[in-house]
C-alpha cells in the first residue's frame, strides 16, 4: 500500500473515530454504573448544535465546545431522573431522548443550515508534517482528539485501578452490595450518567466544530448508535474502546477510498452500519465463549430492599 | 419486600415510591389522558420560549388536524396504526423492535419492485400482490434480528437500528440509482430528479374523496387490530408471546421454543410494518423519494406505548399523534417554524408516558423527614 | 457475663401494603450477647433487622443506641453507629474479589486502593479464624468463605453489633460449628451479636437470650439457659409442632428414571456434574443432601433439559431423554418444581388461572381449534385452588398477589395436577411457613405413595430424613455415598457434605 494511502486511513481512522470514541467513553462509564442510555444520538446532536452555535455567534470554537458537552450533561439529566428516580424502562426512555434530541437539533440548527464556522481548532504541529508516514498523520490531529486517547488511558486507570472505579463497577454489578457499604447507588449513578451525556455532547460538538465545521441536519448520521455498539465490543473496558472506534474510523474512511471504483456511493455508506453488524456478532459470540457480560445489573432499577 | 427510596434530602419531605398492587382500568386510562396534558403543558413552555403563542399554536394544530385536514390525519393514522399494532406485540414480548422504519421501507420499496415489474398486471393481481410482498419483506427483514437474538444473544436494538440505516441507504440508491424518473417531455429526456416514476394506475388504491385515505387500509387496520386482539388475548401464540415478555426464566422453565416464538413474532410485526410501507406507498405517495424515510416507524413507537395493550387504545393513540404530525406541519407551514419541532414534542410526549407510566406503577408519598 | 444495655428497639410497627409486617415489636441488646432472634419465616425477623439496618424505615417506634434515641434513614446511618449485618443472601460482587468487594466500602486512599485493605483482611482472618484469601474471586469462594467475608466487612465498619440473618441456611453442620465459634470469639472481644434463625438447636447452642417472634408480634424474650427447646417450639408456632408426616403404606416399583454417568457444566463452563448416576424407582423419593453449590442446580437442570448434558445418559421408562427439551420432557411425564419459583415458576402478571396451565396451553382440553378455552381453564383452576388449598380472592387475579407459600401451592397444583412419572422438586419448602411446609411435605409423600417418583433437593437435613426413601450426598459434582434415613448420624451426613465418602465415614466411625 502506498504512504499516501496509509497516512490517509491513519489521519481518517482517529479523525472519526474521535467522536466515536468520546461518545463511547462516556456509555462505558454510565453502562458500568448499571445505566444503559440508548440516547446517545439525542445526546450527541443536541451537543453538536449548541456547540456549532455558540462557536458560530461566539467565534470561539473552545467555548462551543465546552457548552455542547455541558449541552449533552444537561439533556441526560433528562434520561438519569426518568430511569433512577422514577424507576421506568431505561430502553424506552432512551428512544425518548433521542427524539427529543433530534427534535431539537433541527429546531435550533434552521438558522445555521449551510453555514461554515471561520474559526476552527486545528493541530497545533504545522500540517506540512502530515507528510511523515504513519507518525505524520498523527502528530497533526487536533487537540480533541488528543484528549479522546488521552482519556481512554485515564479513564481505563480509574475503573480499574483507583477506589472510584471499584465503587463505580459496585453500583452496576451488584447495587445492593454498594448500598449496604453505605455508597450512594443514585448518586453514582447520576453522576455516571451525566458523565456520559457530557461525553456525548463533546463529541456532537466535535462532530460540528472540528470534524466538519458548517452545519448540516442530520449531522450525527446513527453515529450514537455505532457508539452503542463499539461500548458492547468494547466489553465495556475503555483501552478496548479506544482500538475499536479507530479501527471504526479506518473502515469508514476506506469508502472514500473506494469510491469512484464503480461501486455506488450509496452502497459503501451502508458500510459502517453493515460493520457495525458484524461486530456486535462478534461481541456476542466473545461474550459467550468467554462467559464475560454486561454488567449484571444494567437497565435495572435499584430499589432498595428489594434484591 | 419492596419498601420506598428516598431522594436527594434537598426537601422537608422524602418521597417514598409505593408499588401498586392492583391497577383498576379506569386509572389505566386515567394515566394516559393525564400523559397527554403533561405534554401539551411542556410544548406551552417550549413554544413560549420559541415566542409562539401557545394557544393559537395548538387551536391551529389541532382544528386543523381534526377538522379540515381531518382525512390526512386518518390517512396518516391508519399507516402508523398498522406498525403500531406490530410493534405493540413485539413490546409486549420484549422484543425491541426499533427497527420498524426499515421494515417499512423494504416493504415499500418491495412493492414498488412488484409494480415495476408487472406493470400491466390487472389490479386485482397487482394491488395484493403488492401488500403481500411488502408484508413479506417486512416479515423477512425482520428474522435476522430475531435470529442472531436467539441464537447469539445479539442485542436486538443495535441490530434493528442499523438495518433502518441500511434501508435507508437501499432506498437512496434505488431512487438515485436504477429506479430514478426517467420522464421524457418533447423528446427531451429528464433525468437527475430524486425521484422514481409513479407506480402503475391500476394499483393506487382508491381514497376517500381526493383525499390519500384509502378504503383497503382502514379495512386492513380494523383486521389487524382485531386480529392482534384475538392473537395476544385469545391463543396460545399469545400467551406463549406473552410469557415471554413477563418471564422469559419462566417461557424457557415451561420449554417454549423461543427461536420460532421469536421469529413469528417479527414475521408478524416486520410484516405489518413492511404492509404499512406497501399500504403508504399505493395509497398516498404513489413513487419513493429519500423524504419517503420520515421516521414513521419511531413515531409508532410512541404509539404503541401510549396505547398500551388495547387496540382501541392503539387506533386512538394513532389518530391523536397523526393529528400532532398533520397539525404541526400545517402549523409549520405558516409559521415558518422548523419541522423538527413535531420531533419534539413526540419526544416529550413519550416521556410524559414513561411519566404515566411511573404513576402507574407506584404510589408517591410524601413524608416529612 | 452480658454487660449493660447497648441497643434498645421500643414499639417497632412495620406495614406493608397488605400485611403488618412488625407490630409493637420491643427489642434490646446488651453488651457482649448473644441475642437470638427466633421465628418461623415470614414472621418479621428480617424486616425489624431491615429497619435497625437502616434499610426500610419503621411507620412507629423508635430505636436507641447507648440510651440515646437515632434516627437510622440508610446503612449508612447504621454504619455509623456501630451496626453491621451480614444478609442472608450475601450482598457482595460476585465478579470482583473479596480485596474490593472489601474496599468499596473501606479503602480510604483513592489509588492502590487494595493495599489498604489486604493486610487487615489476613489480620482479622487470624484473630477470629476468618480466614480468606484476599485475591479469590467471589464467585469462586464456598458459601461459609464468602459469609466470612461478610463478617470481615462488618468488622472493617467497626461493628460493636452484628446481625447475623439466618447465617447457617446455606452451611454444612461442620462449617455452621465453625461460625460458633467465630462468633464466640467476637462475644470473648466485647461485641454484641444478633442471631436470627429459626432452628432451635442452634438458640440452643449460641444463644445468651432469645426473642421469640411469631406472626409480625413478639411473643417472648427469655433467658436461653432456662429454656428449652420444646418452649421455644411452642412460643415460635403457636402449637405443638410434631413436624410428622403422614406415610401412607406404598408399593416401590419398577425403574423409572435412570442416569448414567451424567456430566454437566455450569455458567462459567466448568464441570458442575461430574459422572453421578443412580436410579430411582416408582412409589421411591430419592433425595439430594449437600450445600447448595455444589452441582445440585445443574443436575436438577440437567434433568429436567435446561441444560445441556455434556457426557451420560438419562433415561426415563426405558427411553433415551438425554438432551430433550423440557416441553418433552413434561410431555413424558416429569414435572419440575423449581429452586426459584417466583423468578422461574410462575408469570407474575399473567393471572393464577392463566399460570395453571402453563406448559398445557396448547394441549386439550384447554385450546379448542385455534383458541384458548377459558371457561374450561376457569373451572379446572378453581378445581385446583379448592383443592390444594391454595389462597386467593379468585383465578383471575395476577400470580403476582399471592403469598410465597399459595405460589408454590400454584406450582405445585400444576405439577402434580398431570399425574407426572417424575417429580423433580427443588427445595420445594425453602422459605415457606410451617403449614405450607407440612402441607407441601405430605403432599409430596402422598404422591410417592400414588406411584409417582420423587426426585427431591432440599438443603434441610431434617426434610431429607423424613421424606426419602433413600439420599444421596452431593459435593462438588460427585455423590459421595447413597443412603436410607436413620443409617447415618446427622453428624456422618455432615461430613459427607464437607467431601468425605461413605466408605471414609463408615470407616472411620
Amino acid at each position: 500500500m502506498n504512504v499516501q494511502i496509509l497516512n490517509f486511513i491513519i489521519y481518517q481512522a482517529m479523525k472519526s473515530g474521535t467522536p466515536l470514541l468520546l461518545a463511547t467513553l462516556g456509555e462505558i462509564y454510565a453502562e458500568r454504573a448499571g445505566i444503559l442510555n440508548l440516547g446517545i444520538e439525542g445526546m450527541m446532536a443536541f451537543g453538536a448544535v449548541v456547540g456549532f452555535g455558540v462557536a458560530y455567534t461566539t467565534g470561539n470554537p473552545w467555548l462551543g465546545l465546552l457548552l455542547g458537552a455541558l449541552a449533552g450533561a444537561l439533556i441526560s439529566l433528562i434520561h438519569a431522573f426518568f430511569s433512577i428516580s422514577l424507576r421506568v424502562n431505561q430502553v424506552v426512555s432512551g428512544l425518548a431522548l433521542v427524539i427529543l434530541g433530534l427534535g431539537i437539533h433541527s429546531v435550533m440548527g434552521k438558522p445555521y443550515v449551510g453555514q461554515k464556522l471561520s474559526n476552527t481548532i486545528t493541530g497545533i504541529i504545522s500540517p506540512s508534517l502530515a507528510q511523515i508516514p504513519v507518525v505524520g498523520s498523527i502528530i497533526v490531529q487536533d487537540p480533541i482528539a488528543f484528549l479522546g486517547l488521552a482519556l481512554s488511558v485515564v479513564l481505563w486507570y480509574v475503573l480499574f485501578k483507583t477506589k472510584y472505579g471499584i465503587i463505580l463497577r459496585s453500583v452496576g454489578e451488584n447495587p445492593a452490595a454498594a448500598d449496604a457499604l453505605g455508597i450512594n447507588v443514585y448518586k453514582v449513578r447520576y453522576l455516571a450518567t451525566i458523565f456520559g451525556g457530557l461525553m456525548a455532547g463533546l463529541a456532537g460538538a466535535y462532530l460540528s466544530i472540528i470534524f466538519r465545521p458548517s452545519w448540516t441536519e442530520g449531522i450525527t448520521a446513527g453515529m450514537g448508535w455505532i457508539a452503542i455498539a463499539l461500548t458492547i465490543f468494547s466489553l465495556w473496558n475503555p483501552i478496548h474502546a479506544l482500538w475499536a472506534s479507530y479501527f471504526f474510523g479506518a473502515i469508514s474512511a476506506s469508502q472514500y477510498l473506494l469510491q469512484g471504483k464503480g461501486i455506488p456511493v450509496d452502497i459503501l455508506g451502508m458500510m459502517p452500519y453493515i460493520f457495525t453488524l458484524v461486530i456486535v456478532v462478534i461481541a456476542s459470540l466473545a461474550q459467550l465463549k468467554k462467559r464475560i457480560g454486561a454488567p449484571e445489573a444494567l437497565a435495572v432499577p435499584y430499589v432498595r430492599g428489594q434484591s | 419486600m419492596p419498601d420506598g427510596t428516598r431522594f436527594a434530602r434537598i426537601l422537608p419531605y422524602r418521597v417514598r415510591l409505593e408499588p401498586r398492587v392492583e391497577v383498576p382500568r379506569t386509572f389505566e386510562i386515567q394515566v394516559r389522558i393525564l400523559a397527554i396534558l403533561l405534554s401539551l403543558a411542556i410544548m406551552t413552555i417550549v413554544f413560549l420560549s420559541l415566542h409562539i403563542n401557545p394557544i393559537s399554536a395548538f387551536k391551529a394544530m389541532f382544528l386543523y388536524a381534526f377538522g379540515k385536514g381531518i382525512l390526512s390525519t386518518l390517512s396518516r393514522a391508519m399507516t402508523l396504526v398498522l406498525i403500531a399494532i406490530g410493534l405493540s406485540m413485539a413490546f409486549r414480548s420484549l422484543f425491541w423492535n426499533i427497527g420498524a422504519e426499515g421494515q417499512y421501507l423494504v416493504g415499500a420499496i418491495t412493492a414498488f419492485g412488484i409494480g415495476r415489474l408487472f406493470p400491466n398486471l390487472s389490479g386485482y393481481a397487482l394491488i395484493p400482490l403488492m401488500l403481500l410482498g411488502g408484508f413479506a419483506a417486512g416479515a423477512l427483514y425482520g428474522q435476522l434480528p430475531a435470529i442472531l437474538k436467539v441464537k447469539l444473544k445479539v442485542n436486538e436494538v443495535i441490530t434493528t437500528l442499523m438495518l433502518n440505516y441500511i434501508a435507508i441507504r437501499l432506498l437512496y440508491y434505488l431512487v438515485y440509482g436504477p429506479w430514478n424518473v426517467k420522464e421524457v417531455v418533447g423528446g427531451v429526456e429528464y433525468t437527475g430528479y430524486a425521484v422514481t416514476n409513479n407506480i402503475p394506475y391500476q394499483a393506487q388504491l382508491s381514497t376517500v374523496g381526493n383525499s390519500t385515505l384509502s378504503y383497503a387500509m382502514m379495512g386492513l387496520v380494523a383486521v389487524f387490530l382485531i386480529a392482534e386482539y384475538l392473537i395476544m388475548e385469545r391463543t396460545p401464540l399469545g400467551y406463549d408471546f406473552k410469557v415471554i415478555g413477563d418471564n422469559p426464566e419462566a417461557a424457557r422453565y415451561a420449554g417454549m421454543r423461543f427461536l420460532r416464538l421469536t421469529m413469528i413474532l417479527m414475521l408478524l410485526s416486520g410484516g405489518l410494518a413492511g404492509l404499512a410501507g406497501a399500504g403508504e406507498l399505493m395509497a398516498n405517495q404513489h413513487r419513493l423519494r429519500p423524504g419517503f424515510a420520515s421516521g414513521f416507524g419511531f413515531t409508532a413507537i410512541i404509539i404503541a406505548w401510549l396505547g398500551g395493550t388495547n387496540p382501541i387504545g392503539i387506533l386512538l393513540a394513532g389518530i391523536f399523534i397523526a393529528g400532532i404530525i398533520i397539525g404541526g406541519y400545517n402549523f409549520q407551514i405558516s409559521t415558518g417554524l422548523p419541522v423538527g419541532f413535531v420531533g419534539i414534542f413526540q419526544g416529550v410526549l413519550l416521556f410524559s408516558v414513561l411519566f404515566g407510566e411511573f404513576l402507574r406503577r407506584y404510589k408517591v408519598k410524601f413524608e416529612r423527614w | 457475663m452480658a454487660g449493660k444495655v447497648i441497643l434498645e428497639m421500643r414499639g417497632i410497627v412495620k406495614r406493608f401494603p397488605g400485611v403488618v409486617a412488625n407490630d409493637h415489636i420491643d427489642f434490646d441488646l446488651r453488651e457482649g450477647e448473644i441475642h437470638a432472634l427466633l421465628g418461623e419465616n415470614g414472621a418479621g425477623k428480617t424486616t425489624l433487622m431491615n429497619i435497625l439496618y437502616g434499610i426500610h424505615q419503621p411507620d412507629e417506634g423508635e430505636i436507641l443506641i447507648d440510651g440515646r434515641p437515632v434516627k437510622l434513614r440508610s446503612p449508612r446511618d447504621a454504619i455509623a453507629l456501630g451496626i453491621g449485618m451480614v444478609h442472608q443472601h450475601f450482598k457482595l460482587v460476585e465478579k470482583h474479589t473479596v480485596a474490593e468487594n472489601v474496599a468499596l466500602g473501606y479503602a480510604r486512599r483513592v489509588f492502590k486502593p487494595l493495599e489498604d485493605v489486604k493486610g487487615k483482611i489476613l489480620e482479622y482472618g487470624e484473630r477470629y479464624g476468618l480466614r480468606v484469601d484476599p485475591d479469590a474471586y467471589v464467585w469462586q469462594l464456598s458459601a461459609g468463605e464468602k459469609q466470612r467475608v461478610e463478617i470481615i466487612k462488618a468488622l472493617f465498619a467497626g461493628a460493636r453489633i452484628l446481625i447475623l440473618d439466618e447465617p447457617t441456611s446455606v452451611l454444612t453442620p461442620q462449617e455452621s460449628e465453625e461460625l460458633f465459634h467465630i462468633v464466640k470469639k467476637m462475644r470473648e472481644d466485647g461485641k454484641s451479636i444478633i442471631f436470627i434463625t429459626h432452628k432451635l438447636r442452634e438458640v440452643m447452642e449460641v444463644g445468651d437470650r432469645a426473642t421469640v417472634l411469631r406472626k409480625g408480634k413478639k411473643v417472648a424474650t427469655l433467658e436461653v439457659s432456662k429454656t428449652n427447646p420444646r418452649e421455644l417450639a411452642r412460643l415460635m408456632v403457636g402449637r405443638e409442632v410434631l413436624f410428622e408426616i403422614e406415610r401412607p403404606e406404598k408399593e416401590i416399583g419398577e425403574v423409572v428414571l435412570r442416569v448414567e454417568d451424567l456430566w454437566v457444566l455450569n455458567d462459567k463452563g466448568l464441570p458442575a456434574v461430574r459422572g453421578v448416576s443412580f436410579e430411582i424407582r416408582k412409589g421411591e423419593i430419592f433425595g439430594i443432601a449437600g450445600v447448595a453449590g455444589n452441582g445440585q442446580r445443574e443436575l436438577v437442570e440437567a434433568l429436567t433439559g435446561l441444560r445441556r448434558v455434556e457426557k451420560g445418559r438419562i433415561i426415563l421408562m426405558g427411553r433415551d431423554v438425554t438432551n430433550a427439551d423440557p416441553g418433552t420432557l413434561f410431555a413424558l411425564g416429569v414435572s419440575h418444581i423449581p429452586e426459584e419459583r417466583i423468578k422461574m415458576g410462575i408469570v407474575p402478571n399473567l393471572t393464577v388461572m392463566e399460570n395453571m396451565i402453563l406448559k398445557m396451553e396448547w394441549r386439550q382440553p384447554f385450546r379448542k381449534g385455534l383458541f384458548l378455552d377459558f371457561d374450561t381453564i376457569q373451572s379446572y383452576s378453581e378445581e385446583r385452588v379448592r383443592e390444594f388449598d391454595i389462597y386467593t380472592p379468585s383465578v383471575r387475579v395476577p400470580a403476582r398477589t399471592l403469598s410465597g407459600g399459595n405460589i408454590q401451592k400454584l406450582i405445585l397444583a400444576r405439577e402434580i395436577s398431570v399425574s407426572p412419572k417424575v417429580i423433580i422438586a427443588a427445595h420445594p419448602t425453602y422459605g415457606l411457613d410451617v403449614a405450607a411446609t407440612e402441607y407441601i411435605r405430605n403432599r409430596l409423600a402422598k404422591e410417592a405413595a400414588g406411584g409417582a417418583a420423587i426426585f427431591l433437593i432440599s438443603e434441610e437435613l431434617d426434610e431429607i430424613f423424613q421424606l426419602s426413601d433413600r439420599f444421596a450426598v452431593m459435593f462438588n459434582g460427585e455423590f459421595m455415598g447413597v443412603v436410607r434415613p436413620g443409617e447415618l448420624t446427622r453428624e456422618e451426613v455432615g461430613l459427607m457434605m464437607m467431601g468425605k465418602r461413605l466408605e471414609e465415614v463408615r470407616g472411620g466411625a
